[in-house]
């Protein structure tokens, strides 16, 4: 059922959220964790609005649903590709449009686009990667907050836009469910 | 026995609207009796499970039985103040079918490429901001002419549209709107 789906996704946006929360953890381990609560809900908005074709349904989960970062990979993907369906260049433009009327919108989007990289010379917030600010190799734990904050945006704001993000979806939800407007 | 609403006035469909036989045929129900039967804009019959959470409200006793759309005007232009300040913006819109459940617009969107099915619309669930299902018809300007010359069906919609944002696109989609529905 469509609606138990959305709700698991927001359960573990919620967990994730949590446990970016927690201060004893490293804090690019924070930082993981934070982002993937960003990116589960930005999927939950997705599942929300798509109303989508049966046929472009494939194309939904491979250009958002299964992306790391899916809102920068469909901004990519629609951007790079003029034969992908309407239905995804539409949906962009749809989730633009909801996140543009929330608080904490642009910290949204920021951590969105982190996206762990095998490539040695892009931030990873779980394998070593050349800074190139500093010239040498780092391990992610060896990064302090005010870096991490430089990164991926601070982690105060970050923890209140997804959260308000999260009750906003988490309410619309609801609403829904219940078919008021 | 589907529940009683009560006094709330609110009602919802039976099907999703997007239910294969909801097509054909969408029942409204109050207070567990039918009191009407429509279904103003045929969505596309493609398969979807998903119900939309369109809500539709009655007037009072007096006027049982006549069903009304109840979006406000305010939050079309919400929205469509939303799709123009994207990075490509929409530069003209028009509000179409008003009676009907979604919010109907067609949206010139000069970034876009060519299209030869403009006229298909994009349909979306209601999202956080805004409450509302959507059925969006955009495209470029030649795109969307093209449409209303292949489809008498938007032509006659657009004819009696709303012009809700024009640099002067809109007005010109309106006019050709008409004079492909004198034609038809």
């Amino acid at each position: 059922m469509a609606d138990e789906l959305l709700k698991a996704w927001l359960r573990q946006a919620h967990a994730d959220l949590q446990a970016g929360r927690s201060e004893g953890s490293a804090e690019c381990h924070r930082r993981y964790w934070l982002q993937q609560a960003c990116e589960k809900s930005i999927k939950a908005l997705g599942m929300m609005l798509w109303n989508g074709p049966a046929a472009d349904e494939g194309l939904f989960r491979a250009h958002f649903l299964h992306s790391h970062s899916p809102l920068q990979r469909l901004e990519a993907d629609v951007g790079a590709d003029p034969a992908l369906p309407r239905s995804l260049q539409r949906l962009l433009r749809q989730i633009e449009t909801e996140l543009s009327a929330l608080d904490g919108d642009g910290l949204l989007r920021r951590v969105d686009g982190t996206t762990p990289t095998t490539d040695p010379t892009g931030v990873s917030y779980r394998y070593p990667f050349h800074d190139a600010a500093k010239g040498e190799d780092v391990a992610p734990t060896d990064w302090t907050a005010t870096e991490w904050d430089a990164y991926q945006g601070n982690a105060t704001g970050a923890i209140a836009a997804i959260e308000r993000f999260l009750r906003a979806v988490e309410n619309r939800r609801k609403r829904g469910a219940r078919g008021a407007s | 026995m589907p529940p009683d609403l009560g006094p709330s006035l609110r009602l919802r469909p039976q099907l999703p609207a997007r239910f294969p036989a909801a097509a054909l045929r969408t029942r409204w129900v109050f207070g567990g009796n039918v009191i009407a039967s429509r279904r103003a804009s045929p969505p596309v019959a493609v398969s979807c499970n998903r119900p939309s959470p369109a809500v539709i409200r009655v007037q009072p006793s007096t006027h049982r039985g006549m069903v009304l759309g109840m979006i406000p005007r305010a939050k079309v232009e919400e929205l469509v103040k939303a799709h123009a300040e994207l990075d490509e913006p929409t530069t003209n819109a028009i509000w179409i079918k008003p009676e009907a459940p979604e919010v109907w617009l067609v949206e010139i969107i000069p970034a876009m490429t060519d299209d030869d099915k403009a006229e298909e619309p994009t349909y979306f669930n209601a999202g956080i901001a805004f409450r509302f299902p959507l059925a969006l018809i955009s495209g470029n300007r030649a795109s969307l002419e093209a449409a209303l010359r292949r489809s008498p069906e938007l032509a006659r919609d657009v004819a009696k549209g709303t012009v809700m944002l024009d640099d002067g696109g809109a007005q010109a989609l309106v006019e050709l709107a008409r004079e492909v529905s004198r034609a038809a």
